[in-house]
């Protein structure tokens, strides 16, 4: 390892974090997928030595339970989640740093500001802050490599979890890597040690008294940490920043001096006060919240941030530019007279061809039910054509909104709750108890495609796999949910349409906690799945346009009729779900005889 | 410009979900790095694969910082999609350019308008001396297989960079996967002779408003007020009135798919369209007429 370690790299910033704790020495690794944190245990699962465990937990507060125990158990331990992520483990992370570390323990806490595949941008710098552990602030790959190796070492000398913090656009910037030799680690077996590791009232409040006299002491600390820079040129515009905003700052303004905080907790107050005499005027960018900004004055320090550049989204080199020029530090430009391009199309994602979601969700709209949505591809059912979802809160909330719904008397439609396996494996089982147990009135619709879909495919403890293992003990959903005690649990085919109905109205009809179980597999992961292809025939069909409202991305229409929009299916998208042709009222898509459909050109 | 050491440019590769955007950017990053050049390169995942806009925006040079392009400042578009291309074109610098194919994924959203059956997709191809689009699946087929277009595209763009061909070549072979690698060696030098090669691509007609009619008749004293076809109705045009009677509330978007009719237990609505009239005339009984 030690000779090829010194070649350079093309790594995405997850795939740096992942490879730096496995150089630091990592013997565990685990979490809970979610974008933007998810490469980060793929790929140590693929580059690990055989011996490293590399492992998805079923949500991440059992990751980071196990995280901890690892840790006390003396073996270095990576815990990977996305923001949203954090709350779901937010026990565990606030007495946690009560608790200590053994060995190192480390927590990708990847941010999604502008929210491309989350519910919510919260800023989790507050929660680090909050439970009072270092947070490490990444700027790139190489830093992404570098800090997590640090942030080991930091963990073991104050005791305590440390924070990893990126953004989309660290965890998902590639860029190159020069890696180093990996860590020789000594041993540190697990010492009992009960009165720090046990969390009763009398252990918790002296381990709040270590935590509050090493607060000051870190700050000490990283008052000299070289993580955060000063970088000074000119001294008329300084500029506090970290993480992603720090590399716009030095595209945007080259010649601005800046202070760059690659740790964010606890801030080094005096280097932040020197740094604000050096400059004539002090700015802070950061994306989201205005959190260094907010401790920069609280310092009593006369510096703007958000006046200029914005809370809501995330920032760009173009934001702050506009950021500078509104300050009015970057000159407008005056009015160029820019090329008019046409305008683009919007595309939202979609639900792929002969996705098994389809069919419920037509279904759910037919039936006309108040539908409580989950995380997953399925909230695309929310989206039209099929436009069949009501509510969508967090992992797991759609059992436990629905229940919600019933005791509060809602009685004209049915109550659903969808849920996805994965989802329901995650967060979903203990409302499905509490529906039981306080006799509501709902259906509970788990859509079972055996994976974890939305974050690309990965396993879960329904598909007998993890990352780096498979013919494990797989939970089985429907005898689950029969244990849990519901009444009726009913299996079906998702691409049999008149089952899926039947099978939904029979559930809704049901009065208690009834189940409907769709299982087909995702059509993209683990396989991708291809069956027969269907074509329409023009002679048939009367562009009726009722098979558009699958939503099926191979769904298109023939543009050369003049009188109506027959439909036209694209044969290398097609499936073969067949769901089209079942619902079509002129039979008019059949199956391609073979040999004259096309498929991927082969 | 033409020092492979010392050049500085932005390049975006976008397209579908699906389309191999992401692999190219590597590519195009790989070559940058035997160069010994910095690169940064921001890629989506997560949600938008699902059929939705990706892109790899590829920055390399002597010192690169953010992974975003500011606008303005993006040297070349690789567009696997022509839709996907053109939302790149805003960004563009005074001298950039687009190689393209004029592959046209209308995504289900751009068919909405199901009334009048026009898309809301920009289906003309641009006449501009930037932009070079070309067939560049035709090219992919012609290499050995479709899937390879993106690579065709990477061909077109190697033309204009100062980056030798066995480079591009290493950069492949560590790319793609060793059984479609001959394809895509190919692909590639296909695309780096798309004018001689690629066939020429031929106008589309843009489509004109559909002039399909529909004609609803309700027998409202059979209506029991099931309520069936208010579900049943993919377009929603059906409501129950206060007399608990059904009444049509925008018979206007009806496409004629006559779910409701098939459905209603009580034969109250009829759904004629122009194709069922003619067959009706054709069997010599027509039930209905409209005035």
């Amino acid at each position: 390892m030690a000779t090829t370690a010194k070649i350079r790299k093309l790594l995405l910033g997850n795939e740096a974090i992942g490879l730096g704790a496995l150089h630091a020495g990592v013997r565990v690794a685990t979490g809970y997928p979610g974008t933007p944190s998810t490469e980060t245990l793929e790929y140590m699962a693929q580059v690990a030595a055989d011996e490293t465990q590399v492992q998805w937990a079923t949500n991440e507060k059992v990751a980071l339970d196990e995280g901890v125990g690892a840790a006390l158990a003396g073996s270095r331990v990576l815990v990977t989640m996305k923001h949203v992520g954090l709350n779901v483990a937010m026990d565990a992370w606030m007495t946690s740093p009560l608790v200590g570390v053994n060995a190192g323990l480390v927590v990708l806490v990847a941010d999604d500001p502008g929210m491309h595949s989350s519910q919510n941008e919260q800023d989790s710098r507050y929660l680090g802050r909050f439970a009072g552990v270092l947070i490490f602030e990444p700027t790139d790959s190489q830093e992404c490599y570098d800090f997590v190796r640090a942030a080991f070492d930091a963990s073991e000398r104050w005791d305590s979890p440390v924070m990893i913090r990126t953004t989309t656009r660290i965890s998902h910037l590639r860029a190159p890597v020069t890696p180093h030799d990996p860590d020789i680690l000594p041993s540190r077996p697990f010492q009992r040690n009960s009165g720090k590791y046990v969390m009763l009232p009398v252990n918790a409040r002296a381990g709040r008294q270590r935590l509050l006299e090493r607060l000051p002491q870190m700050t000490d600390w990283v008052e000299s940490h070289p993580f955060n820079q000063e970088e000074m040129r000119s001294t008329s515009i300084g500029v506090i920043t970290s993480g992603t905003s720090y590399q716009y700052v030095r595209d945007v303004m080259p010649e601005a001096s800046v202070l760059k905080l690659g740790i964010t907790n606890p801030l080094p107050e005096q280097k932040i006060r020197r740094f604000a005499q050096k400059v004539e005027r002090l700015l802070v960018v950061e994306e989201s919240e205005p959190y260094l900004e907010e401790s920069v004055r609280s310092l009593g320090i006369d510096a703007q941030g958000k006046v200029f550049f914005p809370r809501a989204g995330e920032l760009s080199p173009e934001l702050v530019r506009l950021g500078f020029q509104q300050a009015g530090i970057l000159e407008v430009p005056t009015s160029s007279n820019p090329a008019i391009w046409p305008e683009s199309v919007m595309r939202p994602p979609v639900l792929c061809p002969g996705c098994p979601h389809a069919t419920p969700f037509l279904v759910l709209r037919e039936i006309g039910a108040y539908v409580n949505g989950d995380i997953g591809c399925y909230t695309l059912g929310a989206s039209e054509p099929l436009s069949a979802m009501d509510t969508c809160l967090s992992m797991g909330s759609s059992i436990g909104m629905a229940v919600g719904m019933a005791k509060a008397g809602v009685k004209d439609r049915p109550i659903v709750a969808t849920i996805g396996d994965s989802t329901f494996l995650h967060g979903g089982i203990p409302a499905f108890i509490d529906a039981v147990w306080n006799d509501a009135d709902i259906t509970v619709l788990i859509l079972d495609n055996g994976t974890t879909a939305m974050t690309g495919g990965q396993a879960h403890a329904g598909t007998g796999t993890n990352l780096r293992s498979s013919g494990l003990p797989r939970v089985d959903i429907a005898a689950l949910c029969r244990t849990m005690g519901a009444g009726s649990v009913v299996v079906v085919d998702p691409y049999d349409v008149g089952a899926t109905h039947r099978a939904m109205l029979g559930a809704t009809r049901y009065r208690g906690v009834s189940v409907v179980i769709t299982n087909r597999p995702c059509v993209q992961a683990p396989t991708k799945l291809f069956g027969r292809t269907y074509g329409v025939d023009a002679n048939l069909c009367d562009g009726c346009q009722l098979c558009m409202n699958i939503g099926c991305p191979a769904l298109g229409w023939d543009l050369a009729t003049e009188d109506r929009r027959i439909a036209l299916i694209d044969a290398d998208q097609c499936t073969g779900c067949t769901v089209c042709a079942q619902i079509c009222p002129q039979s008019a898509i059949l199956p391609v005889p073979a040999g004259s459909g096309s498929r991927g050109g082969k | 410009m033409n020092d492979p050491t010392q050049i500085h440019a932005n390049v975006v590769v976008a397209g579908v979900g699906g389309q191999g955007v992401v692999l190219a950017g590597n590519i195009i990053a790989d070559v940058c790095m035997y160069y010994g050049l910095d690169v940064k390169k921001a890629e989506v995942h997560g949600m938008s694969q699902r059929g939705g806009a990706v892109s790899s925006q590829v920055r390399f040079g002597v010192e690169v910082h953010g992974g975003l392009i500011e606008k303005g400042q993006l040297n070349w578009i690789v567009g696997f999609e022509w839709a996907e291309a053109l939302r790149w074109m805003p960004l563009l610098s005074p001298e950039g350019s687009v190689f393209v194919s004029t592959e046209e994924i209308i995504p289900p959203s751009a068919l909405k308008d199901r009334v009048s059956g026009m898309v809301r997709y920009p289906l003309e191809l641009l006449d501009h001396p930037r932009v070079r689009a070309f067939d560049a699946p035709a090219l992919a087929k012609q290499a050995g297989n479709v899937k390879a277009a993106g690579v065709v595209l990477l061909g077109a763009l190697s033309i204009d960079l100062p980056f030798s061909l066995d480079v591009w070549n290493q950069a492949l072979t560590r790319w793609v996967p060793t059984k479609a690698l001959e394809i895509n060696l190919r692909a590639f030098e296909l695309g780096r002779r798309w004018e001689e090669k690629a066939p020429v691509t031929k106008p589309q007609p843009v489509p004109k408003p559909i002039t399909r009619q529909v004609w609803l008749n309700l027998e409202e004293s059979w209506c029991k007020g099931c309520g069936i076809c208010v579900n049943v109705c993919p377009e929603r045009i059906w409501t129950l009135n206060q007399k608990n009677v059904v009444e049509a509330l925008s018979p206007e978007r009806c496409t004629g798919c006559g779910l409701c009719e098939k459905l209603c237990p009580d034969f109250a609505i009829d759904v004629l369209t122009e194709s069922t009239i003619r067959v009706n005339e054709e069997g010599g009984s027509v039930l209905w007429q409209p005035n």
